[in-house]
Order: structure tokens, then C-alpha cells, then sequence
């Protein structure tokens, strides 16, 4: 998807990744990179016009400078391991911080606005993005396993998982085991663990209960463990199950 | 804590300990029940393990610099526009 700014307008098209900027004339769109050659011409009925952009205050300025901008790598490693794809995270990540701007006057200064931007990009891949980004092997958690999405019955099931047997993986092989869960377990270990949000963080983010929240968290790292007690026995671990009693 | 009872509400308390998802005094209470029994303590140094290891080992991806400027030149765009 390429976005493209003229006359204080922001358009979006979803053929090309390189253009930078769009000139209209007698219904004819002319879409230029960043040498300003043509690269495509498009009737006017092929490109789409969103709304228009606000103008910001200097406050908002503020806001994107001090609290917005400095969360873009955590937004773009969030994206990245829902896409699988770079240029889908980068574009996922731009659309994010331009809607962020089209939005920005229902954002208070000093709250979350890493989970703001956050629920914003949630928003957006799932809207956008998961069909495409959905790999073939994979069900989505919602398609085969709501209907036991109980946070009681998600502590009766516990994966252990010994700390000899991960201790001399790498980062590749876990990253792997990560990339390998559905989308919405992976999501939940994301924001949970790798980005540190709270159960109530979470479930404003992607709009679940609190009780999801904690009950998807334990069925995604027992799946992880599970994943990665997998690899540990393909390379000759033995996995001893501790007990608890 | 009684290990043959509640040994899913030992579960529960330690994925919310870990999570922060517990206030200090629960905290406390919780580290007090499980003091006394070995297997609780090795879960909870195993977990804790588990989360450390997690955060250390999932590869963080590098945004590009050509994406931050983009995205600053079009909100500073927008800004000159107004």
C-alpha cells in the first residue's frame, strides 16, 4: 500500500509501495517516486481519498515528538511478528501513525500512548492485514477453540518446561516457536511479555476480557513450551516433566 | 497452601505474580504459602526463568531509519500545510 500526500489531502493506493507524491488533473492521477518520475497513472476513480488531515497544534506536535515517535520500535517488532513481512510492518506501522495523526485530538497528553498506538495497529492489521497475512497451515484461536476460552479450565493445563532443556537455545529457534502460534496467542505473549503490558492493558488493546486475557496468556506459553520441549527432543533432550507433588 | 487442593490456584497466583498482576500484599501472602514446599519455590524459580528467557531470546526487529524520517516528513508535511 503506498500513501501519498497533495494539497493537504492524504490518499492511499494499494498497488505500489514506492510512490511518494500524486498530481490530478482533468480525472487523470499521476503518481510520482521519489525522483519524481511517473510511475503510474490512475484514473480518478482507482485512487481512494481519506479524510482530511488535521492540523496540528503545537501540542500535538509535542505529543507526536515526546510520546508517540519514541514508540516506534516497539510498535514496528510488534508488527513485524504479525506480518512476517517488512514492508507489510512498515506500511502497517506508517498507517498507524497516520491515523494517529487524524486522531490525535482524542489523545490526552501524559496518558498511555504506547497503548494507544498500540490498539491502533491492532485495529488496523486486523482490518487490513490478517487475511493476507494469514499463513496456510494456521487457524485463527477464535475459529477452533472459543468455546473452552475459560480462564478456569486454561489453569488446569500447565507445560513445564526445565530450564536445561531451553538454556542453550538461540534466539532463531524461539523467535521460530513463537512465529509458529496462531495470531492471537502470539499477540497476547507480545504485549504481555515482550512489551510488558498489564491484563488490563492487554484487554484494551485487543478488546477481550481481562479473564481471556489471562487464560489466552496460559494457553499461549504452554504452547510455546510445548513447541520448544519439540525442538529441544529433535536435538536429543530428555524432557522430565516436574511434578508437583 | 494445601499442594493436593490447590495446586490450580498455586497456577493461577504464580502466572499473576510473574504477570504483576498481583497487589503487594497478595504478593507477600503468596510468597509466604509457597515458602515452605521446595516444588512451589523450583516452579517459580522454573517460570521466572522461562520469562527471562523469552524477553532475552525473541529477536527484536530494528525499525528502518528511511520509515522514521517518512513518518516524520509527513506529520512536519501536514504541520507546514497548516
Amino acid at each position: 500500500m503506498g500513501t501519498f500526500f497533495a494539497a493537504n489531502r492524504l490518499y492511499t493506493h494499494y498497488s505500489t509501495k514506492t510512490a511518494t507524491r500524486c498530481q490530478q488533473k482533468d480525472h487523470q492521477t499521476w503518481i510520482f517516486n521519489q525522483s519524481n518520475f511517473i510511475i503510474m497513472t490512475l484514473e480518478n476513480e482507482q485512487l481512494e481519498e481519506s479524510q482530511m488531515l488535521p492540523d496540528l497544534t503545537a501540542a500535538q506536535k509535542e505529543i507526536f515528538e515526546l510520546e508517540l515517535m519514541p514508540q516506534i520500535d516497539a510498535l514496528y517488532n510488534f508488527a513485524f511478528h504479525l506480518c512476517y513481512d517488512e514492508d507489510d510492518a512498515n506500511d502497517l506501522v506508517q498507517e498507524t501513525y497516520l491515523k494517529a495523526l487524524r486522531f490525535v485530538d482524542r489523545y490526552s497528553a501524559g496518558t498511555n500512548g504506547k497503548a494507544w498506538l498500540f490498539k491502533i495497529l491492532k485495529n488496523i492489521f486486523i482490518n487490513e492485514y490478517r487475511r493476507k497475512a494469514r499463513r496456510p497451515n494456521q487457524v485463527d484461536y477464535e475459529d477452533i477453540a472459543i468455546y473452552h476460552d475459560s480462564e478456569e479450565q486454561s489453569f488446569s493445563d500447565f507445560t513445564d518446561l526445565r530450564h536445561e532443556l531451553f538454556q542453550d537455545m538461540i534466539g532463531d529457534e524461539v523467535t521460530r516457536a513463537l512465529n509458529q502460534l496462531p495470531v492471537d496467542f502470539r499477540t497476547v505473549v507480545l504485549l504481555c511479555d515482550i512489551e510488558g503490558f498489564t491484563y488490563e492493558e492487554i484487554s484494551k488493546i485487543i478488546d477481550i476480557p481481562i479473564g481471556t486475557v489471562r487464560s489466552r496468556l496460559n494457553r499461549a506459553r504452554n504452547m510455546l513450551k510445548e513447541k520448544l520441549k519439540e525442538y529441544a527432543a529433535s536435538l536429543g533432550f530428555e524432557d522430565k516433566r516436574l511434578k508437583m507433588r | 497452601m494445601n499442594p493436593t487442593s490447590n495446586e490450580q490456584e498455586f497456577r493461577r497466583k504464580l502466572t499473576m505474580y510473574l504477570d504483576s498482576a498481583l497487589s503487594k500484599e497478595e504478593e507477600r501472602e503468596f510468597l509466604a504459602e509457597i515458602k515452605n514446599s521446595p516444588t512451589y519455590v523450583a516452579h517459580l524459580q522454573h517460570e521466572q526463568s522461562f520469562r527471562e528467557f523469552l524477553r532475552q531470546k525473541i529477536s527484536r526487529k530494528s525499525v528502518s531509519p528511511a520509515l522514521i524520517e517518512s513518518i516524520k516528513s509527513k506529520i512536519n508535511l501536514n504541520s507546514r500545510n497548516s
